[in-house]
C-alpha cells in the first residue's frame, strides 16, 4: 500500500487511529521519505505511521 | 498521539462545542489539529476563530480521562498476578449548567440528548491569555434534565458520553 493510502485512511477514519495506523502495510522506507506540513491530519497520521514502521537504513560497506 | 507542548503557567478553562443540529463531527486525526480543524470550534477569547462552534455555559469543567478496569492474571506459584489495563471507557462528563431556554448551546444539547445519535465535537480549551491548549473529542448526549425548583436559579443537568478513542490533544 502506498503511504499516501495509508494516510488518506487514517486521516478519514472515526476508529482508533493507533490501531489503524498499526494494521496498514506500509514500506518502511518511503514513509521515512515522507514529509507533511506541521499541524495537519496528514502530519497526525505520518507520525503514527512512522511509530509503527520505524526505518533503518541499511549499513554501506565499502571493501578495498 | 501527540502531548500538548506548551505548558501553561495558569490558565481558564472553558467548553465548546459545534454548532449545527447535525453536525459533522472532526475525524479522529483531526482532533489532534488546531488550525483550522479544533480552533473552528474554539472561540476567539480562547485564541480561535469560533466559526463552527459556540461556547457552553458550564458551571465548571467536569473531569474527563478514563476510566480504566483492570484484568488480574494469576500464574500458580508467582508471588504476584499480572494487571492489564482493560475496557478502558472514556470517562462520562456530567455536567450542569444555568438552564436558559433562550441559549442556542443548550437548546443544541437539549435536542442531542432528545436524538441520542447526534456526534459532536466538544473542546475543552485551557488559555494563559496568549496560549491556548485544547482537549477535543466526540461525544454523544444522554439523560438531559432541568431543575426548575422554586428556590434556587433553574439549573440543567446533561451528559457527555465520549466515543472511544475519539480525542486528541492541539494547542496553537
Amino acid at each position: 500500500m502506498q503511504v499516501s493510502e495509508a494516510i488518506e485512511i487514517i486521516v478519514g477514519t472515526y476508529g482508533d487511529i493507533e490501531s489503524v495506523a498499526r494494521s496498514l502495510p506500509v514500506d518502511a522506507a518511503e514513509v521515512a521519505g515522507t514529509t507533511a506540513q506541521a499541524d495537519t491530519a496528514e502530519a497526525v497520521a505520518l507520525a503514527l505511521l512512522m511509530k509503527y514502521n520505524p526505518y533503518t537504513p541499511s549499513k554501506t560497506t565499502t571493501k578495498d | 498521539m501527540a502531548a500538548p507542548n506548551k505548558i501553561l503557567p495558569g490558565f481558564s478553562a472553558s467548553m465548546w462545542m459545534q454548532t449545527g443540529a447535525t453536525p459533522t463531527a472532526l475525524t479522529t486525526a483531526n482532533l489532534s489539529v488546531w488550525t483550522a480543524q479544533v480552533a473552528t470550534i474554539v472561540g476567539t477569547v480562547a485564541n480561535g476563530t469560533g466559526a463552527s462552534g459556540t461556547l457552553l455555559p458550564v458551571e465548571a469543567v467536569p473531569a474527563f480521562g478514563q476510566d480504566d478496569a483492570v484484568a488480574s492474571f494469576m500464574v500458580a506459584g508467582s508471588r504476584q498476578s499480572d494487571k492489564i489495563p482493560t475496557q478502558s471507557a472514556p470517562t462520562s462528563l456530567t455536567i450542569t449548567a444555568a438552564w436558559n431556554p433562550s441559549d442556542a448551546a443548550l437548546l443544541l444539547i437539549r435536542g442531542d440528548a432528545a436524538s441520542g445519535v447526534i456526534d459532536r465535537t466538544f473542546v475543552v480549551a485551557a488559555t494563559d491569555g496568549a496560549t491556548t491548549t485544547a482537549y477535543a473529542f466526540n461525544g454523544r448526549v444522554s439523560q438531559f434534565q432541568i431543575d426548575a425548583a422554586p428556590g434556587a436559579e433553574a439549573k440543567c443537568t446533561f451528559t457527555v458520553h465520549p466515543r472511544g478513542n475519539q480525542y486528541g490533544w492541539s494547542n496553537t
